[in-house]
């Protein structure tokens, strides 16, 4: 370790310094929305959307009315960013197929561990349930499609490293997974498009024709749990893609 | 409130401080497994249960797990 003394002191100087700049955002919290309000425009932009999220979106959840409503185009983009990341890492990490062994296959990425087994056991029908929970409510409660869908991809996770990458390939099949990865994103454009069919924007929710339903109910808000859905199903194969990745050239050597 | 989240954001800095300064490699990664979950908690008291929802799962759960990953493949924790 031949670090100089000179910048690693200055580092941590510049990290305190930071973290003294959070403290005092912090506690000047209270004036922050005082701050806000003096700034004409943005103000009008916030204030527009808590006044008429509901009725435009029929979303109950505010942010998630903004983030696949309004901004649906946006979403569009940021699922295609995952997609074209987990292509990446594929192309670069991801060795010729026919070297792959097929014994090692079927206790890859499993963890001897008793403790850890039972506690899979427990947590993950229980994290399973929560996370079709988040997804499904996500225009009703706190959440939506990027924390449901990474707590689902969190818990497979779990299950590759009780019982071996084999038992959750039963659960999500690769091969079904990838199919179904990219069908997602060609969900959301044909939803979109259903828009612009009927003479309006792309991603337009109310104003062409979805089913908008009563404000709170589960089924209702357009489009909104289409793309929640949508969302959810990508986040947890591009999660559990990932992790398989890696635990396939772990144990390769 | 305001005193809860002040305790929590000292936690943080002390995770923060410590990835920075540990030399273990897999100490780092727990600390900053850590430093997410303290993060979890003070977008709780903040009114953001949609970030923290996030934060929980991918800062604690999903990245530690790659960072444990990827250090058992370059085999960080043999050459300190």
């Amino acid at each position: 370790m031949n670090k100089s003394v000179n910048g690693k002191s200055f580092i941590i100087l510049f990290i305190a310094a930071l973290w003294v700049c959070l403290v005092v955002v912090v506690l000047g919290s209270p004036n922050i929305p005082h701050c806000i309000e003096e700034n004409v425009a943005y103000s009008d932009t916030a204030r527009y959307y808590i006044d008429h999220s509901i009725e435009d979106t029929g979303a109950v959840n505010v942010v998630s009315g903004i983030i696949t409503d309004y901004r649906a185009f946006d979403t569009l983009g940021e699922v295609t960013v995952l997609f074209t990341g987990v292509t990446a890492a594929l192309v670069t990490i991801k060795k010729n197929k026919d070297t792959e062994k097929p014994i090692e296959k079927k206790s890859k990425g499993k963890m001897e561990n008793r403790i850890l087994t039972i506690i899979t056991r427990t947590v993950v029908p229980l994290a399973h349930v929560y996370g079709f929970y988040v997804i499904l409510h996500g225009h009703l409660s706190p959440g939506g499609g990027f924390s449901g869908g990474a707590i689902l991809g969190a818990s497979l996770i779990l299950t590759t490293l009780a019982f071996g990458q084999a038992y959750t390939d039963k659960i999500l099949p690769p091969e079904k997974t990838k199919i179904l990865e990219s069908l997602v994103i060609i969900l959301i454009v044909i939803v979109g498009f259903i828009g612009v069919f009927s003479n309006k924007p792309f991603l337009t929710n109310k104003a062409s024709g979805f089913y908008m339903g009563q404000a709170g109910d589960l089924i209702g808000a357009g489009f909104i749990p289409i793309i929640t859905i949508a969302i959810g199903i990508k986040v947890m194969t591009t999660v559990v893609n990932l992790a398989h990745l890696m635990i396939e050239e772990d144990a390769d050597e | 409130m305001e005193i809860i989240n002040l305790i929590i954001l000292v936690f943080i800095i002390f995770c923060a401080f410590g990835v920075y300064l540990t030399e273990n490699l897999l100490n780092a990664i727990i600390l900053f497994s850590a430093y997410s979950l303290f993060m979890a908690v003070l977008w709780l008291l903040l009114r953001a249960p949609d970030v923290a929802l996030t934060e929980a799962a991918i800062g604690a759960g999903i990245t530690t797990f790659l960072f444990v990953a990827v250090l058992g493949r370059v085999r960080g924790d043999k050459n300190e």
